[in-house]
């Protein structure tokens, strides 16, 4: 692609500055030849977006639906503008109920920095926890439940039989990973923007059961007569007592789950647990859950790219851009924006520890030529 | 077209729409708008319009569905009707945007050699019902035959049973892999049901 081509894409993606798109428009102008080639280059860029869907699909039919209605009766329709006020407005409600759902019960949130580890108790408090800090959970009758020692939050097994079950929810921002020692003696660590709810003691008689939104690794606690169950974007993971990762972001399509030690049964949220309807994984092999097919498939798995973050490194075979831009933002809580559709598609092979996310970008340079540029926290991609 | 391909210029689609069938004119809808929004986007000076002309484009299929019939290929009837009413849009800007800035009216100049070349034309229409076709290409074949049927041709379950020889039960159940299919495939279609 020429250096010219390449502005074209910027003004016909709209990200052109004022200065480049005059010189753009410029050489359109100046001889039909470049007017020729341009709107070649147009054609096929437009063509190349038919399959973008942003459009709310759902308000536009309604908006249609209606408007048809009183058409039908009086022969008069709507005006555009009033479809078009319909559709933004049935959009911004269904956002409203999106934003409602995903933001944990925002009332009990207060003014708490955005990069803070949080701890939620039962009753809704919110405590920040500091990073090697020393802090105690203490319940609302004043008992000691757990207490943090440096990067991890340990909670005791007080022995009392309990009748009532009651859950903290611990969330890591991005950037961050936190351990978890739970009161029957499970480790669990929490990668970067993860959010796990689990209870504070479990009891004798039931399942071990918590709930996983984002990627966690877990070391359960052998309990052959109590199961230990993680509920996670429609699916359940049931062990007795094993070491796995569980990968399962809400933005992700796919649920991963990989299995190191012992054996865990996978199986739609829906069904109640039957050997039959579960999926069995033997150690070294991985369960993909399809989100939206709902389908389960094994593989055998590269267990170390799916367990490196743990060593806060960030391994890479084979996966094209668009996938490794959300784990770039957890790990180093940026936003990168990337505005070149062609590179969503280009795939990388590569291993990051320590690298600062400059020198991750100066290496994916190296194979793959972009535009970009890092203010602070955000890096745009043209 | 190829041998094989489903025919979208079905006249049964078109005798369906004829007759006012919701669910054709929602397949139609949802196969086409996103993709006529992204062209609408590509003619017109303000992007936000692209959506309410498309709208329209919609809106004057169901109010002249009775004249449907005399169309031969619906994919070309699509794109020729958004491209007319972007068409008459960038007129109307012209007219009323004449006076204004240097930069905006090269700008329009632009667009409106973009909507007048017949190469790019031709490019975009072909595209359309190419990425149509792959559209409903992605379904499993005995799926997408049910489907067809179901869908485009608007039989119901118990003659698609009869025509392909199979239970209703199995006309069901492909019909709603085919849907599940669709949800994942094509986000487009994802409140299909």
């Amino acid at each position: 692609m020429t250096m010219q081509d390449q502005k074209i894409y910027k003004y016909l993606r709209g990200t052109a500055t004022s200065k480049e798109e005059k010189e753009v428009q410029d050489w359109i102008v100046s001889s039909d030849q470049n007017a020729k080639r341009f709107l070649e280059i147009k054609a096929k860029y437009v063509a190349s977006t038919l399959d973008e869907t942003d459009v709310g699909l759902d308000a536009s039919f309604q908006g249609i639906v209606n408007a048809k209605k009183p058409s039908s009766r009086n022969g008069r329709r709507l005006p555009p503008a009033i479809l078009k006020s319909a559709a933004i407005l049935a959009i911004l409600v269904g956002l409203g109920f999106i934003f409602r759902n995903t933001i944990v019960d925002s009332r009990t949130a207060p003014v708490i920095p955005g990069d803070a580890i949080i701890l939620q108790l039962e009753n809704g408090n919110i405590e920040v926890i500091s990073e090697g800090g020393e802090a105690k959970v203490v319940d609302s009758e004043g008992n000691v439940l757990g207490a943090q020692q440096g990067a991890q939050l340990v909670y005791k097994n007080n022995g009392t039989s309990q009748e009532e079950i009651t859950y903290n929810t611990l969330t890591v921002p991005y950037g961050k990973r936190f351990d978890l020692l739970l009161s029957d003696g499970t480790q669990i660590t929490l990668n970067s923007g993860t959010s796990l709810k689990y209870p504070v003691q479990f009891l004798k008689t039931k399942n071990r059961q918590v709930f996983l939104d984002g990627e966690a690794f877990f070391n359960v606690a052998k309990d052959s007569v109590n199961p230990f169950i993680v509920n996670t974007n429609g699916l359940n993971v049931r062990v007795l007592g094993t070491k796995f990762n569980l990968s399962s972001y809400p933005e992700d399509q796919y649920v991963n789950t990989t299995l190191l030690e012992g054996s865990v049964s996978v199986y739609n949220k829906q069904d109640t647990f039957d050997s039959s309807n579960a999926s069995l994984l033997e150690p070294g092999f991985k369960a993909e859950w399809n989100k939206y097919n709902k389908q389960i498939s094994v593989e055998e798995a590269d267990i170390a790219m799916h367990t490196d973050w743990l060593n806060g490194k960030i391994i890479l075979r084979h996966v094209p851009f668009k996938n490794i831009v959300k784990k770039l933002e957890r790990h180093y809580n940026v936003d990168i924006v990337n505005n070149n559709p062609e590179l969503d598609e280009e795939m990388f092979t590569a291993s990051f520890d320590v690298e600062s996310i400059d020198q991750v970008f100066k290496t994916f340079n190296v194979t793959y030529e972009m535009e970009y540029k890092i203010n602070d926290r955000q890096i745009i991609i043209n | 077209m190829k041998k094989g391909q489903p025919n979208i210029n079905n006249e049964l689609f078109l005798s369906l729409l004829e007759k006012g069938e919701k669910c054709a004119f929602e397949t139609l809808f949802r196969l086409y708008f996103p993709k006529l929004v992204q062209i609408a986007k590509g003619y017109l000076v303000y992007q936000q319009e692209a959506e309410s002309i498309v709208q329209n484009v919609f809106l004057k299929i169901w109010e002249n569905k009775e004249s449907l019939g005399d169309v031969s290929n619906i994919n070309n009837y699509l794109y020729t009707m958004t491209k007319n009413l972007c068409l008459d849009q960038l007129r109307h800007e012209k007219v009323k945007r004449n006076y204004i800035d240097n930069s905006f009216r090269i700008k329009s100049e632009i667009q409106y050699k973009f909507i007048q070349d017949e190469a790019a034309s031709l490019l975009l229409e072909n595209e359309l019902e190419s990425k149509i076709i792959q559209s409903i290409e992605l379904l499993p074949e005995k799926c997408k035959n049910i489907f067809k049927k179901s869908r485009l041709e608007g039989l119901k379950h118990s003659e698609i049973a009869a025509q392909m020889g199979v239970s209703h039960k199995t006309v069901d159940n492909h019909i709603a892999t085919a849907l599940r299919h669709m949800r994942f495939h094509l986000r487009e279609f994802i409140s299909i049901s």
